[in-house]
């Protein structure tokens, strides 16, 4: 069992917590009265695969990272991945606002992006100390 | 195109008029899909992109200006990239969304771009 520093459990935290933001993409985010369904985040715009797919990548890049994959160091990775996982955070914020009936998905989706991208800005605060 | 040649004042003026033209292209139309149409404040969520246009238009010009910014323990710079960054992806999202795109869509992204490059290049600078 490989044993982690404080940047590698950071960043697997901040791994986790994205991917499941990805998960929280396909819970129902708004009630459509009985019609329809509900509305995941996913299915509400066409264009939801691009937040799914920063996020992931930020994600992946994070787990890589941890469990150092060697090559990658040669990017600024918990950087990187701060820049990145907030557009998840962004993609859930503009949801909220635009929307009525919110379900529980939604509020979950922003819970768990507030977290990763805390938790990503955490492992950057630490890379950078060094 | 050489931005080496435009004073730093420059690019970010340049950026803060880019942003106050992302604001009006919002207005504009962005969607006419047969007898659909509509402008980028139609949607829910513009309210949150203006406050955005309006921080980083206002972090340039203040910052062109030499005023003072109230942010201590960042580069000013780095807060409009990032901010002007978010701009560029909520635009990039709704054009893959939107059937039917119309000329003020592609108004905000290139207002966006321009907005988000010549900032960047001030932070170039600065980091460097």
């Amino acid at each position: 069992m490989p044993r982690f520093g404080a940047l590698e459990r950071v960043e697997i935290l901040a791994a986790v917590l994205g991917g499941l933001w990805c998960g929280a993409l396909f819970l129902p985010w708004f009630g459509m009265g009985g019609v329809d369904g509900d509305l995941t985040g996913a299915n509400m715009i066409d264009s939801s695969w691009l937040a799914l797919v920063v996020v992931a990548v930020a994600s992946a890049l994070l787990l890589l990272d941890a469990i150092t994959i060697s090559g990658l160091r040669s990017l600024p990775i918990p950087a990187v991945s701060t820049f990145l996982m907030p557009f998840g955070l962004f993609y859930t914020a503009l949801f909220l606002i635009a929307g009525d009936n919110l379900m529980y998905g939604a509020w979950v989706a922003l819970g768990l992006s507030a977290a990763a991208v805390v938790f990503s800005a955490m492992a950057w605060g630490i890379d950078r100390r060094g | 195109m050489d931005l080496q040649g435009i004073t730093r004042e420059q690019k970010e003026m340049g950026a803060a008029v880019a942003m106050l033209l992302f604001i009006i292209s919002l207005f504009l139309k962005w969607q006419s899909f047969g007898p659909i149409s509509g402008s980028g404040a139609d949607l829910g969520s513009w309210p949150l992109v203006l406050i955005i246009a309006l921080v980083a238009g206002g972090i340039v010009a203040a910052d062109g200006l030499r005023m003072d910014i109230p942010l201590r323990r960042m580069n000013p710079t780095s807060v409009a990239t990032y901010l002007m960054s978010l701009l560029v992806f909520y635009v990039v999202v709704f054009i893959f969304a939107i059937d039917g795109l119309s000329y003020g869509v592609w108004l905000a992204l290139i207002f966006s771009v321009v907005g988000l490059v010549l900032t960047f290049s001030v932070y170039r600078e600065d980091t460097r």
